[in-house]
């Protein structure tokens, strides 16, 4: 699994581990069942904090897309086939998005605003 | 991680394997059962007690019967073998390849000849001398197995490794790590394992038995087994340090530190022709583990010795090396 931050990004970093997780599993990388690395070893690797991995799995599974088991670690629930129906259909929003010129983070809020 | 399919390759090694299955199965085992057949047509006329030539001081003596072993042995070993050859991606066009072809049905020859008729000459006293089987099985097994393995079809080509998936630079402020394994399967895990842990019990029965100091030597596939399961799954990461590759049990830890790693690349790997089998190999400026045959990163450091990891998804691990080397 690739995980890639930034850490001059105004957005945080737990944030951005989170979506690198989701990215993987829309594009298939990660499928159900699947073990994630250890937040130690991420943390080691990224040279951040234990709490941001960490964070940013509850984060994960609050939305029900891992599972958080003792001695387990964090694994990949079934949910991931539904963020797979996905894959096909965020690129063409996107780029129905550009081609009018409503920009990213006018989308965002739309998508935000019509999911609440 | 992808699934994958059921591919060209994979059909191709299947039929190639077919076209094998006379030479590799049916004439061995067709050979040791007719040795059999012509042990139990002679059994009667032999004395109940009979010298057997493969005992550990040469004059042990046995029951006639010891000979049908031939069958089982010729058995096991075709069938070890026809399954090493499962996969398009554990065969490679080389000269061992050809031995290892062969082998079975020299062994069935060297066997059947060897055992049955050293045992069924013992009828007739005053008899050739007992080594004459021995030399004739070898000969005669020598050309059958020559001839099988050298005629048998080529096998099919390596499938390509996959592209390199090249990943973008590091901007000032990124961070960058890449986690993946490269693991055994677990049939075949499970064969190793059970069959060292079976080493281990027959040592301790076969020791009480005897003398309670020779279970001590149980210690021996003892030790042997955490490491051969740690060798089985190894852990590998590659981030801003470098290459690191663990085994499942924290040992062995094999290290590249970025400054030294000179490049990256995707290459296809046979284990067994490449480096000789499966799991952590040591060639001549090579270090691989080759959990499996397929796709593989290979490192090369700056000295020039190269570290071969069959790890999944390969495509990017090269990828995010030269970009975290960029």
């Amino acid at each position: 699994m690739l995980l890639r931050i930034d850490a001059g990004s105004p957005e945080p970093l737990f944030a951005q581990i989170a979506a690198t997780v989701r990215a993987a599993v829309l594009r298939g990388e990660l499928a159900a069942g699947e073990r994630l690395p250890s937040a130690k070893e991420v943390a080691g690797s990224l040279d951040v904090n234990l709490h941001t991995v960490l964070r940013a799995y509850q984060d994960l599974r609050d939305e029900g897309l891992i599972e958080l088991r003792r001695g387990r670690g964090a694994v990949i629930t079934d949910r991931a086939e539904r963020y797979r129906e996905l894959h096909d259909e965020i690129p063409r929003l996107v780029a129905r998005a550009r081609d009018l010129g409503v920009s990213p983070s006018a989308l965002l809020a739309l998508v935000k605003e019509a999911s609440s | 991680m992808i699934a994958s399919s059921t591919s060209a390759p994979v059909e191709q090694a299947r039929h190639w394997r077919r076209r094998l299955a006379p030479s590799m199965l049916v004439a061995p085992l067709a050979i040791a059962a007719l040795g059999c057949v012509a042990l139990l047509i002679a059994a009667p006329r032999l004395p109940a007690s009979v010298i057997v030539h493969w005992g550990a001081d040469g004059t042990a003596s046995g029951s006639p019967y010891s000979a049908l072993l031939c069958l089982p042995l010729t058995a096991l070993v075709s069938a070890v073998l026809w399954g090493a050859l499962r996969r398009p991606t554990d065969v490679r066009r080389t000269a061992f390849l050809r031995v290892l072809l062969g082998l079975p049905l020299w062994l069935a020859c060297f066997l059947t000849i060897a055992l049955v008729g050293s045992t069924v000459l013992q009828a007739h006293p005053g008899a050739p001398v007992p080594g004459v089987p021995l030399l004739v099985g070898f000969v005669v097994g020598l050309v059958a197995g020559g001839v099988a393995g050298l005629t048998a079809p080529e096998p099919p080509a390596l499938p390509a490794a996959p592209a390199l998936r090249a990943q973008p630079a590091l901007r000032r402020g990124e961070r960058l790590v890449w986690l993946g394994r490269a693991t055994t399967a677990p049939g075949l895990g499970a064969i190793v394992l059970g069959a060292l842990g079976a080493a281990a019990v027959l040592v301790v029965i076969a020791g009480l038995a005897m003398r309670p100091a020779v279970a001590l030597i149980a210690i021996v596939p003892g030790l042997l087994l955490p490491l051969v399961a740690s060798v089985l799954h190894w852990r590998v990461r590659i981030d801003t340090r470098g290459v690191a590759a663990v085994g499942a049990l924290g040992f062995p830890a094999i290290r590249v530190p970025l400054a030294e790693v000179a490049g990256a690349e995707v290459i296809a790997v046979a284990p067994i022709g490449d480096f000789g089998g499966v799991g952590l190999r040591f060639g001549r400026g090579v270090t691989a583990v080759a959990t499996r045959g397929g796709e593989a990163l290979e490192v090369t450091r700056t000295d020039g010795r190269r570290l071969v990891l069959t790890v999944d998804d390969a495509a990017t691990a090269a990828g995010v090396l030269q970009a975290l080397r960029a």
